[in-house]
């Protein structure tokens, strides 16, 4: 890890949304979307993100693109921190990060062509002619298993896999050097997921992209991902290594969501950890450790002190006060 | 065992735009009490056009039309759609993936649960309470006296299919279909579902349908598999043969394309193309255009569903071979 260089920096940062309410429609308190996550990402590796639904991947993805604006602490890039970028630069740092949605053809316009939707791109950022840019978003289509002909068609003409290509391909239309993958994969068939999956790494391979990884589905995580980050209500519970976090599990979270999977193995039977009730309501924000009151080893400080991120091991950091 | 369920040359059709379409091809299979069958196969399989055939709950466009379901005595495809409303929710019942779909947002739980025990159980308003009661509190939610009184929207997505599922358990139906039933929800709370319908499937002894594209939820609930593939089954058997011994290729894709959660170096199989929509004609075996070992009797003729064992079936040629060519046309009757 030593040697890479490093793409992205993310720094104690936090996104708090506002609940309004009252008749003065103050804010009457703050959902903590994202509570506090470190990370550093290195060029042309897959970070993977996992959690259970509401515990701020997508958040974190969109404040990295800086489709949202930071409530506390920093994200830099190439070295500069973005909240600092002036408008010309942060413009070009947009361009530089890109996302990848789980229903890639929800912005689309039904009745314009695939191929004149992905042209806009280069429209507005580039001088290319009429011509050129056609060439440009064919080269495009092809790169991501389409053929020529899919520029003349409209968006319903397409399958959920042959959607999911389209998005990458305008992923990829400005060359970017960090692309966020927002549950790309999870509305897709096993047999499609699996196609656009290698897709995704023969990209990597082939334009050296770092990836951020979201998905709330572990196995897909693991079969991309050289990193892992588990998140818990906006906060951090354990970041390393993918074969750490899935063969040494050391947060009681962690081990907890990784025990939920039902097997196709029959001779993985380890024993189920049972989480008691519900996600809490990020509204209604736990003291203490965020997971002290779904844990099974919780003890009374758990409910008081909130655990630091430490470094157990090389590169495998965990907040718990009990590892 | 005793049969439970039989179904025999189903075939449901839509009135499309381009015609009368298949959408569940000629299929037959059959259930015992207490058993649960899972099907799986990827979406638009017919997964769930298959379940609501038996329900009788098929979209306005939809009809059977040939074959005949039998549940126990009774033939289904010749019920009335009263006949078959008396059915649903007592011998009957369905649980969906939405359970928004199935709860009514402005009734109370209270209501929703005690209306099916009192039209079919003819119990009085306060007995049909001490049951609802009960029947929270065996699906596992706190406080059930206060929760009658609450709205589906107060409650949380796992919650509410735990709601869900006592109100479909009301009655102790004699077969539950349960499409996707955790598809939506987190593994932690999947977790704890699956839990749950095994624990009272025990405990009630019904035959349950379960609809599922994930096969590690296969692994964990189901006695047999039956895995469908463009409006047809095309591998039936319980479910160790169907992870330890597969044998259409389909299935044998289905299980590569899966990322394994305990493997660190992995290469997933895929299996090129997509499902077919339903007006695409295709010759022969419907699966050979996708198919790593297709040859050309695959693209010139139907397979039969070939026996494997007795209780193992598949529709594949490459079973010719391996079977002396003993097809069986109903998997296990
Ligand atoms: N614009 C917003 N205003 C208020 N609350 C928000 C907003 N966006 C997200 N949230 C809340 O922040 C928390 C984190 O949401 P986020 O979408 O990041 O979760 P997620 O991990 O991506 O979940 P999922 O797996 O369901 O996609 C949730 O409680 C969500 O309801
Ligand atoms: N109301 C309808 N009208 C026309 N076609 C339909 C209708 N409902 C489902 N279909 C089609 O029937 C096929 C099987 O669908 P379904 O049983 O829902 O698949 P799944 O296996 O995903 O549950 C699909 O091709 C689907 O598009
Ligand atoms: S700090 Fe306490 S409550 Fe939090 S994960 Fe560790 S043991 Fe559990
Ligand atoms: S019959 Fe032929 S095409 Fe069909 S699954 Fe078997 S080998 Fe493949
Ligand atoms: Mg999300
Ligand atoms: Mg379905």
């Amino acid at each position: 890890m030593e040697n890479q260089t490093q793409l992205l920096e993310v720094k104690n940062v936090k996104k708090h949304f506002p609940i309004k309410g009252g008749l003065l429609q103050r804010p009457k308190s703050f959902v903590k979307a994202v509570n506090g996550v470190d990370l550093t990402v290195y060029e042309g590796e897959t970070v993977g993100i996992v959690g259970e639904s509401g515990c701020g991947k997508s958040t974190l993805g969109r404040l990295v693109i800086g489709l949202e604006k930071l409530t506390e602490g920093t994200i830099s890039f190439g070295g500069e921190s973005i909240g600092d970028l002036p408008d010309r630069k942060l413009k070009k740092y947009k361009s530089n990060l890109q996302m990848i949605f789980q229903d890639p053809f929800a912005s689309l316009n039904p009745r314009q062509k695939i191929g004149d939707a992905l042209e806009e791109v280069f429209v507005i950022h580039s001088n290319m002619n009429k011509a050129e840019r056609k060439a440009k978003v064919q080269s495009l289509l092809q790169e991501v298993g389409l053929k020529e002909e899919h520029y003349d068609r409209f968006p319903h003409e397409f399958s959920g896999g042959q959607r999911q290509r389209v998005g990458i391909a305008r992923a990829l239309a400005l060359n970017p050097s960090l692309i966020v993958c927002d549950e790309a994969v999870s509305a897709l068939d096993v047999s499609v997921q699996a196609q656009i999956m290698k897709l995704l790494k023969k990209l990597q391979t082939k334009y050296n992209l770092t990836y951020l990884f979201i998905s709330h589905d572990l196995g897909v995580v693991r079969y991309m991902s050289d990193r892992v980050l588990v998140m818990y209500l906006g906060a951090q519970a354990e970041m390393g290594d993918s074969h750490k976090i899935y063969n040494n599990p050391l947060h009681p979270y962690t081990k907890a969501l990784l025990s939920a999977i039902p097997r196709t193995n029959p001779k993985h039977k380890s024993e189920r950890i049972k989480l008691k009730g519900d996600l809490p309501s990020a509204s209604d924000y736990p003291k203490g450790c965020p997971f002290h009151t779904r844990c099974p080893i919780a003890q009374a400080h758990c409910a008081e002190v909130v655990p630091e991120w430490r470094e157990v091991e090389e590169n495998h950091f965990v907040a718990c006060h009990e590892v | 065992m005793t049969q439970l369920l039989q179904v025999e040359n189903l075939e449901t059709k839509f009135r499309t735009a381009d015609g009368k379409l298949p959408a569940v091809r000629n299929i037959s299979f059959s259930m015992d009490k207490g058993e649960t069958l899972c099907i799986v196969g990827e979406s638009g399989s017919g997964k769930s056009i298959t379940s609501l055939s038996i329900m009788g709950l098929l979209p306005p466009n939809g009809e059977i039309s040939s074959g005949s379901i039998h549940l126990a005595d009774d033939n289904l495809t010749e019920k009335t759609e009263e006949q078959m409303e008396r059915l649903r929710g007592n011998t009957l019942s369905m649980i969906f993936q939405e359970p928004m779909t199935a709860l009514n947002p402005v009734l109370t739980i209270g209501y929703q649960l005690r209306e099916p025990l009192m039209i079919h159980k003819k119990m009085s308003k306060k007995e049909a309470n001490q049951s609802s009661i009960a029947l929270l509190e065996k699906v596992g939610i706190p406080n059930p006296k206060e929760k009658l009184s609450q709205y589906p929207h107060e409650l949380s997505g796992g919650m509410r299919q735990r709601v869900m599922i006592s109100i479909a358990l009301a009655c102790e139906p004699s077969l539950l279909v349960a499409d996707e039933p955790t598809t939506a929800l987190d593994v932690t709370i999947q977790a704890q579902i699956l839990d749950l319908m095994k624990e009272l499937q025990t405990e009630l002894g019904m035959g349950v349908i379960f609809v599922t594209h994930d096969m590690g939820v296969v692994a964990e609930i189901a006695d047999r598999v039956m895995v469908m593939y463009a409006g047809e089954v095309v591998e039936i058997a319980d479910v160790e043969s169907i992870f330890e011994d597969p044998q259409h290729p389909y299935t044998k894709g289905l299980l590569d394309s899966v990322p394994d959660v305990d493997g660190d170096v992995q290469d997933l199989n895929v299996i090129q193309g997509s499902m077919p929509s339903l007006d695409e004609e295709i010759s022969g075996c419907r699966f050979h255009p996708r198919c790593p070992f297709a040859t050309d009797i695959c693209k010139e003729k139907e397979p039969p569903l070939f026996g494997v064992t007795s209780n193992h079936s598949s529709k594949c040629w490459l079973q010719e071979v391996k079977t002396n060519g003993e097809p069986n046309a109903i998997a296990r009757s």
